[in-house]
């Protein structure tokens, strides 16, 4: 059985994982581009898949956060990840310009990561045909060493 | 450092999906951790020291990422999902691969833009020097109280001889009114594997009685002086280690001075000890930051050819305390206090004996002559930090 979200526009289906409560009820229907980190090519279903959904631990008190997916919505905010994070260089970033029927999204959530977005889809969205690379794995050239 | 079996976030500062960047605590202390790398079966991560004060810092913009982990000792933590721990090991900075940094100016948000690395390693995150001792008996959690005021004695003294020499060479200063003008700030002791840090030393002004005796003292030549000092302290090093690793120290009284090795013989690691690994972290000439890790095994050797210098009767080395002109002599003070009358006994009427006053750390040679009261050396050759001083 479905979760179903209804907002004034449309009516979201999402996957019987979430909690009753989740998404939020402050999340928005998601449009314009979002990016996406992924590890390897094809882009697939699994892709998508939520920390819950891959079999991971949700942390308490982080139970609809961990039915979502992290997403990018600003081409600063992934170059900035790709500065900080050794692992995010090796991933591809895909790229795609989605639709309030795809899902709701929740920006600031946090007052410590005011870029971080929660991305919650519908399950019926062909996500992994809506994705396009974005950017290739940075060269795995050595940054100089020292501050 | 001996972790929890976890190293659950207490605060996360980038999610993504999981947390990415979040400050751990581990007993009393806070740790900032970034992931690295992903691994089949684990998550590889960086993991500093930390305090709130660097957090407030960071998320604030005034200090960036890779000053926050840039630090001389962190650690690489494979973790499961969960954050248990499956494998940490302790590594200085030069060991972590330069790619697992953030990238050089970047903040915490992309909002922060551009930060200084530098400045911010300079004031906040770095110290101007580490030393570190690593043994079975300094990583229990527990330290013995005569070790750690053994530990903290001996690299003071080797500290002062090393910053002494700077001073000395802005003005004649007795050994008290050194003590009283040089101040090196340290950083609270990190115990359990005993790391001391220091900020960049200080020359306090002179108090107001010793004004009247002192000439001004220009504290910015000082400042520069002890940056110097430093710095050609751990070029030596780095040479005396590679030397006494190839088991060719005596190569190193060719042509280098002996500040270095009288301080570093006095700290170097013996066989049988609380320590066998000493690692020391500062800025070389060439502007980067070394660590150079020197075990029990060199250690033995900077000793021994040390001892072997000093006690040898035909050289010393030392520091000049009195000069007597008229009758072409001077007592140099050895690092045991041990006192030699040095005869220059072919005058050379180029060279001026008075210039030796305040002299530190030089290295005299000549014909020893052991005597009741105090040993005489009929002198052949002085050299300093910067060569031959003079020769007969």
């Amino acid at each position: 059985m479905s979760n179903e979200n209804n907002d004034s526009n449309s009516k979201y289906v999402f996957g019987p994982h979430l909690p009753g409560d989740c998404p939020p009820t402050d999340a928005i229907p998601v449009t314009g581009a979002v990016f996406l980190g992924v590890p390897g090519l094809p882009i697939t279903e699994s892709h998508f898949r939520s920390y819950k959904e891959k079999g991971k631990k949700v942390r308490k008190g982080k139970e609809c956060e961990g039915c979502s997916i992290s997403v990018w919505t600003s081409e600063e905010a992934v170059e900035h990840a790709r500065e900080v994070f050794s692992h995010m260089k090796d991933w591809y970033i895909a790229r795609a310009e989605l639709d309030r029927a795809d899902g709701v999204i929740l920006k600031t959530p946090s007052t410590n990561q005011p870029l971080h977005c929660s991305f919650w889809r519908d399950v019926r969205a062909q996500l992994e045909t809506k994705f396009s690379i974005w950017a290739s794995p940075q060269a795995s050239a050595e940054a100089v060493r020292g501050p | 450092m001996m972790f929890d079996k976890t190293m659950v976030p207490s605060e996360i500062l980038y999610y993504f999906n999981e947390p990415q960047l979040f400050v751990t605590k581990q007993g009393s202390r806070s740790l900032l951790v970034i992931k690295v790398a992903e691994h089949d079966n684990a998550n590889e991560y960086l993991a500093v020291p930390t305090s709130e004060n660097d957090i407030a810092k960071l998320k604030g913009g005034t200090i960036s990422l890779r000053s926050a982990f840039f630090q001389p000792w962190c650690w690489l933590v494979k973790m499961d999902d969960e954050f248990g721990i499956r494998d940490s090991r302790e590594v200085s900075a030069n060991e972590v691969p330069p790619r697992y940094f953030p990238t050089a100016g970047v903040g915490l948000y992309p909002h922060h833009g551009r930060i200084s690395d530098q400045t911010v390693t300079d004031t906040v995150t770095q110290p101007f020097m580490t030393f570190k001792f690593e043994g079975k008996n300094l990583s229990e959690g527990t330290i013995s109280f005569s070790t750690f005021v053994t530990l903290i004695s001996e690299t003071y003294s080797s500290l002062h001889k090393v910053f002494s020499s700077a001073v000395g060479s802005i003005g004649s200063f007795s050994e008290v009114q050194l003590n009283r003008m040089l101040q090196i700030p340290m950083r609270e002791t990190k115990l359990a594997s005993l790391s001391i840090e220091i900020e960049h030393p200080l020359i306090r002004p002179p108090s107001r009685r010793a004004k009247q005796r002192f000439v001004a003292i220009d504290r910015e030549a000082a400042h520069e002086g002890l940056t110097a000092a430093s710095q050609s302290f751990i070029d030596a090093v780095q040479k005396i280690d590679s030397l006494a690793r190839l088991n060719d120290l005596e190569q190193y009284f060719s042509y280098n001075p002996t500040t270095a090795l009288a301080a570093l013989a006095q700290l170097a690691p013996p066989e049988s000890a609380a320590y066998e690994i000493l690692k020391i972290g500062g800025t070389a000439s060439n502007g980067q930051f070394t660590t150079i890790t020197v075990d029990a095994k060199s250690g033995k050797r900077i000793r021994d050819v040390y001892k072997q210098a000093v006690r040898s009767g035909d050289q010393k080395i030392g520091n000049v305390v009195e000069i007597n002109k008229p009758s072409n002599t001077f007592i140099l003070e050895d690092f045991i206090g041990r006192k030699t009358t040095c005869v220059v006994s072919a005058p050379n009427f180029d060279f001026d004996i008075n210039s030796l006053a305040g002299q530190r750390n030089i290295r005299v040679f000549g014909q020893f002559e052991k005597r009741k009261m105090r040993d005489k050396l009929y002198l052949e050759k002085i050299e300093s930090e910067y060569g031959i001083v003079w020769s007969k």
